[in-house]
């Protein structure tokens, strides 16, 4: 998941269930995504992960700005968050 | 006219007006033909109560082809199955009613359908291949529970909507989709499609869908969601050199779930969502984004 803009969106910017194997981030060319301002509902994340997330990688990414916090990952297992 | 069921081993049928606009073709019972005949039927009627005004159903096999060249209005909801010569719509077709189409051959609507009156349905069980070249206007209102717009089976490949001005909506669907993807359907290409108000905008179900592309379309208002992905591979929602599409004020944006192997999610601009841009549950092989230029979607409230 790359080069996305994902703002001003009521509750998640992202959200992953069970997602394994994915990579939000921006690779070797820097093209991540950005991710702010979310959560104007009362409670957003900007990326919310849940349940098994093997493999699963989010770094070089723009975050910024949203209502709950930038990363809920409490309830995730097997993925990795490098802010 | 009566069924035509009996005679010799391939027996055809054709009528041939061409008087003048207030000719009329009424098909109010079956029609079966033997062995590889043809159906064809030309007239220079128009308008609801003059034109081909089909009730009932067509059947021909074989080599068989099935033409109609005049305004064609439905009074019911009649199902057209030919062989391998397809069938073939070169004027208007009308009615508040849906048909149903199956042949081995390709699948042609030349001109506008549901212009004037929109049907209520299209529902493509099989072809070789299928080509709308002019406009397309389906409403769902008064349809029965878990009614679609426009159903395509699985396995048909090389449905392809000519760049055109043309209007074209799908509507109102509101227990179903607007359109149904129920399987892989290959080289195909849906574009300029306006889909409003149905319960999910475009359903893409289990299946491989190499090849087909899905831009420029405006998915809109759908209460539940307005692209949805169940299983589906290497389908492309949007790309670079085409364009995305606009997904506004839907519940959810885009829904995937399951094996997306080699599908690619590109260049839409998803705006207004109630919950989920994006949701991605259980979901695996989707490439969201990339980091080319326009290869980004932006996901955004206003």
């Amino acid at each position: 998941m790359q080069g996305n803009t994902i703002s001003g969106l009521k509750g998640n910017g992202v959200m992953l269930s069970a997602v394994q194997g994915i990579t939000i981030d921006g690779g070797a060319t820097g093209a991540g995504n950005t991710i702010s301002k979310n959560g104007a509902s009362g409670v957003g994340f900007g990326i919310n992960a849940s349940g098994l997330c093997t493999g699963s990688l989010v770094d070089g990414n723009l975050v910024s700005g949203n209502k709950s916090g930038h990363y809920f990952t409490k309830n995730a297992r097997g993925i990795t968050v490098i802010t | 006219m009566a069924a035509i069921t009996k005679g010799a081993a391939d027996q055809g049928f054709s009528v041939n007006t061409m008087a003048g606009v207030t000719d009329r073709v009424r098909i109010l019972n079956p029609i079966v033909t033997k062995g590889a005949g043809s159906v064809a039927i030309t007239t220079l009627g128009v308008g609801s109560t003059q034109g081909i005004r089909l009730k009932a159903s067509v059947t021909s096999a074989g080599a068989s082809s099935q033409s109609y060249s005049g305004a064609v209005t439905l009074q019911a909801n009649p199902m057209l199955s030919s062989g391998t010569g397809g069938i073939v719509f070169s004027s208007t077709l009308d009615g508040a009613s849906s048909i149903s189409l199956s042949t081995t051959g390709p699948i042609s609507l030349s001109g506008n359908v549901g212009s004037t009156t929109p049907l209520k349905g299209m529902t493509v069980s099989k072809a070789a291949s299928m080509a709308v070249q002019a406009g397309l206007i389906l409403s769902g209102t008064g349809t029965s529970t878990g009614a679609n717009g426009l159903t395509i089976a699985a396995g048909v490949n090389n449905v392809v909507f000519a760049p055109t001005e043309a209007v074209r909506t799908i509507s109102k669907f509101a227990t179903g989709s607007g359109i149904a993807l129920l399987g892989g359907s290959t080289a195909s290409t849906v574009q300029g499609i306006t889909i409003i108000g149905n319960f999910i905008g475009l359903s893409v179900a289990a299946g491989t869908y190499t090849g087909t592309l899905v831009t420029g379309c405006t998915l809109s208002g759908n209460s539940r969601i307005g692209i949805s992905l169940t299983n589906a591979r290497s389908i492309a929602i949007g790309n670079t050199k085409a364009g995305g599409n606009t997904i506004a004020t839907n519940l959810w944006g885009i829904y995937a779930i399951g094996t997306l192997t080699g599908t690619t999610i590109r260049n839409n601009r998803i705006t207004d969502v109630s919950r989920f841009g994006i949701y991605l549950n259980n979901a695996a092989g989707v490439k969201v984004g990339g980091a080319l230029t326009n290869q980004g979607n932006s996901i955004t409230n206003s």
